[in-house]
C-alpha cells in the first residue's frame, strides 16, 4: 500500500503543472520584451560582460576583451525532459539554472562543460539583472 | 595382421599415454577457465553490490532534500536536516558516484548540485521548488533503472556461466 502511494506521489509530481516552461523562462530572460543582464564568470574569465536578451530570439553581447565591442547573435532555449533547460547563445550551449540569492533576488546560472571534455569540471557564470 | 599386432604392442602404451596426457591438459584448461569466469562473476557481484549501495545512499540524500524543499511554509524548513543531506549528496556526487561512472546520473546530479548549492528556503516560488523536486525524482528513477539494468546483466551472465559450466559435463557423459 505504501509503495502504491509512493508511486502515485511520484507520478503526480511528474505530471504536475508547476515547472519552468519555455514561456516562463523567456519571460524571465526578456521581461516580456528585452532585458539586460550583467555576466560574471565564477570559475572562468569571460570576455562577455552584458547580455541583452530580446524576445525575438536576438541577443546583444557586450564584450570587454581584448577591446570593448558589441556583437549580435541568437539565443534559443531547449530541453529534453522539461526539467533541465539549456540555452544556446551563438554557438555556445549552456545549462540554464534559475537561482535566488540570500536576499531572495532572482539570478541565472549558466554552466557548461570545460573545453577539455576529459575533466568533469564545469564553467559557471552568473547573470544578474541590470536595472 | 602380425604387423598390426607388432605396431599395437610397440606404440599402444605411447598412444595411451598421449591420450591420458591430452585428457589431463583439457581438464586443467577447463578448470582454469571455469575459475576465471567464477572470479570475474564474483568481482561483478561485488561491484554491483557497491553500486546498489551508492545508489541507495544517493536516493536517501535526495529524498531528504526533496522532503525539506517540499515544505511550503519556510517556518517548517529543517535547516540542519537539509544541510546534512546536502553534504551527504555532495560527498556522493564528488566522490563515490564517480566510481560507478553512470554518465546520465552524473549529469543530472551536477544539475541538482547547482540547484541546491544556493537553495533559498525563503523563496516559495512553486516553479523553483518543483523543478528541484522533479530533478531529484528523476535521479532516483534513473538510479533505479541503472540498478535494475546491471542486475539483469548479472543474471544473464550467471545464466550463461551456468550453461557453459554444464556443457563439459554433457560431453564427458557422452
Amino acid at each position: 500500500m505504501k509503495q502504491l502511494l509512493f508511486i502515485f506521489l511520484l507520478c503526480s509530481s511528474f505530471t504536475s503543472k508547476a515547472q519552468y516552461t519555455i514561456e516562463k523562462l523567456t519571460n524571465i530572460l526578456t521581461d516580456g520584451k528585452t532585458k539586460s543582464w550583467s555576466v560574471k564568470g565564477t570559475n572562468i574569465d569571460l570576455a562577455e560582460k552584458v547580455y541583452t536578451f530580446n524576445i525575438n530570439g536576438a541577443i546583444q553581447i557586450q564584450k570587454e576583451n581584448p577591446k570593448p565591442n558589441t556583437i549580435l547573435s541568437k539565443w534559443v532555449l531547449s530541453t529534453k525532459d522539461n526539467i533541465r533547460w539549456f540555452i544556446q547563445i551563438g554557438d555556445q550551449l549552456n545549462e540554464l539554472i534559475i537561482s535566488y540569492d540570500k536576499a531572495g533576488k532572482q539570478y541565472i546560472k549558466l554552466t557548461r562543460q570545460a573545453t577539455d571534455k576529459k575533466t568533469s569540471v564545469y564553467y559557471e557564470s552568473i547573470l544578474q539583472p541590470l536595472k | 595382421m602380425e604387423k598390426l599386432e607388432k605396431f599395437v604392442a610397440s606404440f599402444g602404451p605411447l598412444l595411451g599415454f598421449i591420450l591420458t596426457a591430452a585428457g589431463l591438459i583439457i581438464s586443467v584448461s577447463n578448470f582454469s577457465k571455469d575459475q576465471k569466469s567464477k572470479s570475474a562473476l564474483e568481482f561483478k557481484r561485488d561491484f554491483w553490490s557497491k553500486q546498489s549501495d551508492i545508489y541507495l545512499k544517493t536516493s536517501q540524500a535526495i529524498g531528504n532534500i526533496c522532503a525539506e524543499i517540499n515544505k511550503t511554509d519556510p517556518a517548517d524548513f529543517d535547516k540542519s536536516n537539509f544541510l546534512k543531506s546536502k553534504a551527504d549528496f555532495q560527498s556522493l556526487y564528488w566522490g563515490e558516484m564517480n566510481f560507478v561512472q553512470d554518465s546520465v546520473v552524473i549529469a543530472d546530479m551536477k544539475s541538482f548540485d547547482q540547484y541546491i548549492k544556493d537553495f533559498n528556503p525563503e523563496v516559495t516560488n512553486i516553479d523553483y521548488r518543483q523543478t528541484l523536486i522533479k530533478l531529484g525524482n528523476k535521479i532516483i528513477v534513473t538510479c533505479r533503472n541503472s540498478y535494475m539494468k546491471s542486475f539483469d546483466n548479472l543474471q544473464l551472465e550467471t545464466l550463461s556461466d551456468s550453461i557453459s559450466s554444464a556443457a563439459p559435463m554433457k560431453s564427458s557423459v557422452f
